[in-house]
């Protein structure tokens, strides 16, 4: 069983790296484009630096607590793994409830994703992480009724070790975000 | 715990140093520092026993955006360069 545990692991582990090459292209599609602004607003104009610092304080606070979840679920402390990943989950909607939110502030402004080269890259990048998060919120509603149906199985553990992985990318991916994307433009 | 703990301070130092002091050298070590302190105290990486497979993987996952990034870049900077610049913007 903990080798069968491995290899799932293993195997998670290759789909995270993959998904890894895949935000490096939309990196590099944005380090290009960067510039190409049509003439219309650069990133300076239109991006609230303290918003995107929330933003981040909110995903990485989210980060930590899906590993306090696993740490809870090793220790076979239920109530304890259901809280952890109630926190990450609220945490993680916030995050997506602000992205949100600020992408329908841009639109509403006239910069969407029509506007510029550059704002197409953007939001591409951007949204393609929200999405990635959305995913996620959605894959830990689901886990959070197994655990509570089934309790702390081996399986459910797994899945778990699976999810607190694709969680921790995320959140590594985000650092990228934030330092290359906004305040990149702020300097 | 501890370990968890630990990992959530530097990164949350890392990020509040970034936002403060925002310089190029600046931010570009605190994201590569923030990445290996995330891999190492939240992913675990390098601290399982041998074979290391994780840790080979990510180092070829790591080869190829090293070349996808890089390699873009390279060439598009090139291209730009070889194009006569256009300042006439259709803008309405």
């Amino acid at each position: 069983m903990k080798e069968e545990s491995d290899k799932v692991t293993f195997g998670f582990w290759l789909y995270i790296m993959s998904d890894c090459v895949l935000f490096a292209a939309l990196f590099a599609a944005y380090a290009v484009l960067n510039g190409q602004t049509y003439g219309g607003f650069t990133l300076q104009d239109i991006a609230s630096l303290p918003y995107v610092l929330v933003e981040t304080l909110l995903l990485l606070t989210s980060s930590f607590t899906v590993g306090l979840a696993l740490l809870a679920a090793h220790y076979n402390k239920k109530q304890l793994t259901l809280l952890a990943l109630a926190a990450t989950l609220v945490l993680g909607l916030s995050f997506l409830g602000m992205e949100l939110s600020e992408f329908s502030h841009l639109i509403a402004q006239g910069h969407s994703w029509r506007q510029s080269a550059f704002l197409t890259s953007f939001f591409t990048l951007v949204g393609t992480h929200g999405l990635h998060v959305l995913l996620g919120s959605v894959w830990m509603l689901v886990l959070t009724a197994h655990i509570v149906i089934r309790g702390l199985t081996v399986g459910s553990i797994r899945k778990l070790l699976c999810l607190s992985l694709f969680w921790h990318f995320l959140d590594i991916v985000w650092v990228c975000i934030f330092t290359f994307v906004y305040l990149w433009s702020a300097l | 715990m501890k370990f968890y703990t630990i990992g959530f301070a530097l990164s949350l130092l890392l990020t509040m140093a970034a936002f403060l002091f925002i310089q190029i050298h600046f931010i570009i070590i605190c994201a590569i520092l923030q990445i290996f302190v995330q891999l190492f105290f939240f992913l675990h990486v390098g601290r399982k026993e041998k074979p290391r497979w994780n840790l080979t993987v990510l180092v070829f996952a790591c080869i190829i955006v090293g070349i996808l990034v890089g390699g873009t870049l390279w060439i598009m900077g090139n291209v730009q360069h070889n194009t006569m610049p256009q300042n006439t913007y259709l803008n309405d």
